[in-house]
């Protein structure tokens, strides 16, 4: 190998060196578009505290549903007025524990958000580091466009929202 | 005295939801009971038919049952049917605006019959 044919595998593995660099410099410019503390700091956090209280509900549901059943399985059939009355009640106490069904389908909803918005950050970052990325925007928290829709927010968590007792008292 | 035949309708994209409160409806008393499943479907209804009561989720697509509300407190022919949001929406904002739309009470999800029965009595009065 001569000296001409040194210089050029030189030249040849400088270049590639700078287009690595290059690449890396573009991938990492369109990854910092992507950041979006939100997701870290309130989506996440707020989907892991929505699943523990399904999981919350469906214990107290599942522990007032059984109670129910334990009580009629209890009951004094030689009373057969009482005995029916009994059964009514407790039908309705379990009827009244499954709307746990309505509340945690709504808290589901809200973590598949979250796990939607995750979804859309690693496929931006697929999109990023493969160059494909010029569509990318800077994150940000998309404002409501409908004032309504802000009050769209589902169950509250613990601590959150009021009771029903403080509603009662403003329609009092 | 509350006309326990009066018909009632109740709004809730859960099934499980309509079938509880139709139950606890029917438990405290009343027999009429249709239901809708979001707020338009509701107002049309409505429109069809005169209720007694509407008892309404608010988180609903395509209308919402606060999109009802307003609605219904918009039209001449419906705006005098007394209206309970039952939501799991329970920030001070809802109640508020839910109030200055018009709601006649309003009840946090989950609820108890007791709760549903204290809230028709303050709505339609002793039954």
């Amino acid at each position: 190998m001569g000296p001409d044919d040194a210089s050029a595998r030189v030249r040849k593995l400088t270049q590639e060196c700078v287009d690595i660099v290059r690449t890396i410099l573009v991938a990492r410019r369109e990854m910092g578009k992507l950041h979006d503390p939100s997701l870290r700091e309130i989506h996440l956090p707020r989907a892991s505290e929505e699943i523990g209280a399904i999981l919350a509900l469906t214990e107290s549901a599942t522990n007032d549903i059984m109670l129910a059943a334990e009580d009629m399985m209890s009951i004094d059939f030689k009373n057969p007025e009482l005995a029916a009355e009994i059964v009514n009640d407790q039908c309705m106490k379990i009827f009244e524990a499954c709307s746990f069904q309505d509340i945690t389908g709504q808290r589901i909803s809200s973590v598949l958000k979250t796990l939607q918005l995750v979804e859309k950050k690693i496929e931006d970052l697929e999109g990023a580091w493969s160059g494909a990325s010029s569509s990318i925007q800077p994150a940000a928290e998309a404002a409501p466009i409908d004032p309504d829709a802000a009050l769209l927010n589902g169950p509250a968590l613990e601590g959150e929202g009021i009771q029903q007792d403080e509603i009662d008292r403003l329609f009092a | 005295m509350v006309d326990m035949k009066m018909p009632i309708l109740i709004v809730d994209d859960y099934r499980t939801m309509l079938r509880i409160v139709r139950n606890l409806l029917v438990k405290l008393g009343f027999s009429d009971i249709d239901e809708a499943s979001d707020g338009s479907q509701a107002l049309s209804m409505m429109k069809g038919r005169e209720y007694g009561l509407v008892i309404s989720d608010w988180n609903m697509q395509p209308m919402t049952g606060f999109d009802l509300l307003k609605s219904v407190r918009a039209d001449t022919q419906l705006k005098a049917t007394p209206f309970i949001m039952v939501t799991a929406e329970s920030k001070v904002e809802n109640v508020v605006a839910a109030r200055q739309a018009g709601v006649n009470n309003y009840i946090i999800k989950p609820f108890s019959a007791a709760v549903l029965k204290a809230k028709l009595k303050t709505v339609l009065g002793e039954f």
